[in-house]
């Protein structure tokens, strides 16, 4: 029978840690599986959306992580990295492929309706015209390298701290520190470049 | 100066700032469809578990399995049976090959005595 992600077992899963519960997963308990991805479907999906920049492509890809997910999760090691490490790798290896496969395709601006400040009660023309300055603002950042895409996805979306940033990517916190700030020396070059145009 | 700087925020700084606040604006988070993330978990779970099974189903597979094993340990016993079978026709012409045997001898001894 499969199993029912809301029942008692599930509320018993939610007070357990990610690894506890991968490890359950790892051994085919499906809810313990369904817990994991109602833990992470959301971080996932925001991730590949602000990579790809459409709402198809993000839903496509992830449901492609969790795919791959599901049929590695038994050949999973705990090397005291945060499951979101694994995911988050998983989402860039896709994205990166993604990428080189629609290489010459034209970009595709973000979705409309997409942008919260086009719900903000602000003037119909300078919330357009906000609205326009954050599409350019994400185009521009989408150009930028995928691990300093990846910096700032859990910088501004997820509210991470520079620790934790450092533990998913793998680098130290120092690393991280100096990696922003040239990130956002980058992209305020690019943004330049970019209104030059 | 230099000394100067370092209190007081350089251009850069500032236009640095600048742009954090606009990524803070722009970088929000999405939610994602409600209906896309339930068929995927749907669908994750059923590929992880199999395909439900009604009772019906359930009672047709353990007849067939019944039916597997039961057709398992009857080949086993006729191939058992079969060897024991070769193994008495065995036994049987060996007895009768002794008896022929002594048939053969025995009217020779006889006629041996008898002289």
């Amino acid at each position: 029978m499969i199993s029912n992600f809301h029942s008692d077992n599930g509320s018993n899963l939610q007070q357990l840690s990610d690894q506890e519960v991968l490890k359950k997963a790892a051994n085919g308990d499906g809810e313990a599986f369904g817990m994991l991805y109602d833990r992470y479907i959301g971080r996932i999906y925001n991730y590949i959306f602000y990579r790809t920049g459409n709402q198809h492509d993000a839903e496509d890809l992830t449901s492609r992580v969790f795919y791959r997910a599901m049929r590695h999760i038994g050949n999973y090691q705990d090397r005291g990295l945060p499951i979101s490490a694994w995911l988050y790798r998983i989402a860039h290896n896709l994205v990166a492929n993604w990428h080189r496969d629609n290489s010459r395709r034209k970009e595709i601006p973000l979705d409309d309706g997409y942008n919260v400040l086009k719900q903000t009660g602000l003037l119909p023309e300078a919330a357009l015209e906000k609205a326009e300055e954050q599409d350019e603002l994400l185009l521009v950042l989408r150009r930028l390298p995928a691990e300093r895409q990846q910096l700032l996805f859990l910088k501004f979306v997820e509210h991470l701290p520079n620790a934790e940033i450092g533990r998913i990517m793998g680098r130290t916190e120092g690393a991280i520190k100096s990696l922003y700030h040239r990130t956002l020396i980058s992209l305020r070059e690019e943004y330049e470049i970019s209104f030059d145009r | 100066m230099k000394w100067f700087r370092l209190w007081k925020k350089t251009e850069t700084d500032q236009e640095l700032q600048v742009l954090e606040e606009r990524l803070q604006e722009t970088l929000v988070p999405v939610a994602p469809r409600a209906e896309f993330v339930e068929g995927l978990r749907k669908n994750l779970l059923v590929q992880l578990a199999g395909v439900e099974l009604t009772p019906a189903e359930q009672n047709q597979n353990l007849q067939t399995g019944l039916l597997i094993t039961g057709g398992i340990l009857g080949g086993i016993f006729v191939v058992l049976a079969g060897i024991r079978g070769i193994v008495s026709l065995i036994g049987m012409a060996g007895l009768l090959i002794s008896l022929l045997k002594q048939d053969t001898q025995q009217p020779a001894s006889t006629s041996e005595l008898a002289h």
